[in-house]
């Protein structure tokens, strides 16, 4: 059986897995809409740049949905184990 | 925040004034509504009245638009022209980089599917670890849960890459094909 080391070492993994997951998450959302604030800046067509602006609020909703999902729910369950493993090696 | 607002969502006042600020600065700005996610409450940003907070917002913004550009004595239909049937901003880019924008907009999201769906390996093979640290170790009993948590994570994933995939197909027929089209009869004029 691996050491209460070895599986307190695994726990920090999956949290640092999910933060990553989450901040590259974040990082496309805001080159989306960077993207999409470079083409307003630029005078693109009205009609186009709102169609984008609203395929943008379609994206970004999912994309908070996610991160609530990551952030919210699997981190805090994995960091809730990772004390009890803390709590086991004391 | 007036708790109210986040209530029923309505933000055409701060719609109205970003509007207004925005095409009153002294050189004209095209409209830009990305700044409803800096007025707007997290609250309605993330689901909560949502649609109304956008729209009310959207509806003020166009009329403090409208009225800071006749506030500037119509300065900014003068210096517009039509190419196409669409409106373009005197003196801003051309359409060939527009095109490049949208081409490079669309590479991007290519590269964000790509990402998506290493992420969702990633994490399913650092779950996968704990099987190996034995049957009585006490990961193992978390493996259950953390794998009903990465199908549910698999599952938003496939949704959002679906999404990309509809928009990057919309991109192409409505953006990046009427962009070369307007330069094809641009280069003909």
């Amino acid at each position: 059986m691996a050491s209460l080391q070895e599986q307190y070492e695994w726990s920090v993994d999956v949290i640092n897995t999910l933060n990553t997951i989450g901040s590259e998450v974040n990082y496309s959302a805001n080159r989306y809409g960077s993207l999409i604030e470079s083409l307003a800046e630029g005078g693109y067509p009205k009609e186009m740049l709102d169609q984008l602006i609203l395929m943008n609020v379609d994206f970004q909703r999912e994309v908070d949905q996610l991160k609530i999902m990551i952030m919210d729910d699997h981190a805090e369950y994995m960091n809730n184990q990772r004390q009890a493993i803390a709590d086991a090696m004391d | 925040m007036d708790i109210k607002k986040v209530w029923t969502g309505d933000y055409t006042s701060e719609g109205y004034n970003d509007g207004l600020n925005r095409s009153n600065q002294k050189s004209s700005k095209p409209k830009n509504k990305l700044t409803f996610f800096t007025a707007a409450h997290p609250m309605n940003i993330a689901g909560w009245q949502f649609s109304n907070a956008f729209k009310s917002y959207a509806t003020g913004y166009d009329t403090g638009y409208d009225d800071g550009l006749r506030k500037k004595h119509d300065i900014f239909q003068s210096q517009s022209s039509s190419i196409g049937g669409s409106s373009m901003s005197g003196g801003q880019l051309n359409l060939e980089t527009q095109l490049m924008f949208v081409q490079e907009f669309n590479r991007n999201l290519d590269i964000l599917k790509d990402y998506l769906s290493n992420t969702s390996e990633t994490y399913k093979n650092k779950i996968n670890e704990a099987n190996s640290f034995g049957a009585n170790s006490m990961a193992i009993q978390y493996v259950d849960v953390l794998q009903n948590k990465h199908n549910e994570f698999d599952s938003k994933i496939n949704e959002l890459m679906s999404l990309i995939e509809s928009q990057q197909s919309r991109v192409r027929s409505d953006h990046e094909d009427k962009l070369t089209r307007l330069i094809e009869i641009s280069r003909q004029e």
